[in-house]
């Protein structure tokens, strides 16, 4: 019979860097990347699942890190919020442009999670219609906008990446 | 359970094995016994180990066991376990020829959900509502069973024994089989329920054959309304070899509520739940039927 671990040292690409650190396998995705990475822009909500707030993009699926071991996540892709647009250059990603200019963003907890998704939807679905961006969002809930201005910034940021691949 | 629930950030330690291979697992299995868990998705398992409901010394994941995952259709359909509840729902096979499986995993959760969810998951957790067992049942699925004692094939609905309670004795669910059908089927599912990641208030699958007008067979399954899921045999024998008419799926609409025992708890009271039952079973009939008249049948 194999020997159980009780701690392992794993290899993640998060944001498009190489990174490696030694986990338990008790530890949240979520808390690694918050308290041990530093990457505070996802958030804690419900921690059950039930809210989206949590969200990054593994493998480009989203994914809840709240119920994600991160002992999993060796040799996975990730992406989290700060890995979207270019902060050094401060440059913003069309959603994140688009999220600003047309109110998709009040008290901004949902935003992180709310661009993640957006951002796989369009990446396999350059062309979205306003029901199947409804549906790609209906795992983060957001008690501000109620939902109008971040399907607008949606569509417009949509718009302007198909114009610009074009 | 008391509200609110009482949830605690860290989880408890335990020990980890993730084998790549369900051998390497099935001796974990059968020396830990019930001092070990199984993770796939990890969607429900982690939610109750916050709550502290399970505290498991040791965590048997199957994240690398990527033989339990795909989904194919050979002789009927078979689906490997680990099998997410998006490649489901992305799967041409079972939108064309399992329609009910199909609208189950548009139902089921949400996008992040269906991205870490698995088949094998939903039905190992024997909820009451589970949505994958649902049509699964309607559809007389089987399940295939790995353990120490060596591999067994059983009906999915002698699967669940309770809500949370099945008959896995330090086995690992491999495959789920729904066998091939001489005759066209026509299948559909839908759940009711408050918000997108909410578990199902009612849920009904239906599986109906039909030959001349009449109803050769049918399966009328519902979820959430008892402690486990169950074919609502006697609605099902109103209908069985009887002419397809608007009066014989009323009667029927009546007979599936009254094997139904729901309860009253946050996502609906028994009173609705009982009202449902009769209109979701309706809807479920004709809309298998609408589905056969589609594919010329």
């Amino acid at each position: 019979m194999m020997e159980a671990t009780n701690k392992k040292m794993i290899h993640m690409v998060i944001n498009g860097q190489d990174r490696e650190i030694e986990v338990h396998p008790n530890e949240l995705l979520l808390d690694v990347l918050r308290e041990r990475l530093g990457l505070t822009g996802t958030k804690i909500g419900c921690e059950a699942g039930d809210c989206g707030a949590c969200t990054v993009l593994i493998d480009g699926k989203p994914t809840l890190s709240c119920l994600t071991l991160a002992i999993e996540c060796h040799g996975k892709e990730i992406l989290t919020i700060e890995g979207v647009g270019d902060a050094e250059k401060a440059e913003l990603h069309p959603l994140q442009k688009a999220f600003v200019e047309h109110y998709g963003v009040q008290c901004g907890f949902c935003t992180p999670a709310m661009i993640l998704t957006a951002k796989a939807l369009l990446d396999k679905n350059p062309n979205p219609n306003e029901n199947e961006i409804r549906e790609a969002i209906n795992g983060v809930i957001c008690r501000c906008t109620g939902y109008v201005q971040i399907v607008e910034s949606i569509q417009t940021a949509a718009k302007e990446l198909r114009e610009a691949n074009e | 359970m008391k509200f609110p629930r009482e949830m605690t950030r860290v989880l408890k330690e335990f020990g980890y094995f993730d084998p790549s291979k369900v051998d390497d697992a099935v001796p974990i299995l059968g020396e830990l016994g019930n001092r070990v868990m199984i993770l796939a998705g990890g969607t429900d398992l982690l939610n109750q180990m916050k709550l502290r409901q399970v505290n498991p010394e040791f965590l048997l994941s199957l994240m690398n066991m990527k033989e339990l995952e795909y989904v194919r259709y050979d002789k009927g359909l078979k689906i490997g376990a680990l099998t997410s509840i998006t490649a489901m729902k992305e799967s041409e096979v079972v939108r064309e020829r399992y329609p009910s499986l199909f609208d189950a995993a548009e139902w089921f959760g949400t996008p992040q959900i269906r991205n870490m969810a698995t088949v094998g998951g939903n039905i190992c957790r024997s909820s009451p509502s589970s949505d994958m067992v649902v049509p699964l049942m309607a559809l007389d699925g089987m399940l295939r069973l790995v353990g120490p004692k060596g591999v067994r094939t059983i009906q999915i609905e002698t699967f669940a024994a309770g809500s949370g309670e099945n008959v896995l004795d330090r086995e690992i669910l491999t495959e789920i089989i729904v066998p091939k059908r001489k005759e066209p089927l026509g299948t559909a599912f839908v759940k009711l329920k408050r918000s997108s990641a909410d578990l199902a208030k009612v849920s009904c699958a239906v599986s109906i054959m039909v030959k001349d007008t009449r109803c050769e067979d049918i399966r009328i399954v519902l979820g959430a309304v008892a402690d486990k899921v169950f074919r609502a045999k006697a609605a099902e024998e109103v209908m069985r070899g009887e002419k397809v008419t608007d009066e014989v799926i009323e009667e029927v609409g009546k007979r599936a509520s009254l094997e139904a025992h729901p309860i009253t708890d946050v996502r609906s009271t028994a009173g609705y739940r009982m009202q449902m039952i009769g209109i979701l079973a309706k809807r479920m009939i004709y809309s298998s039927l609408e589905r056969l008249r589609q594919r010329g049948h």
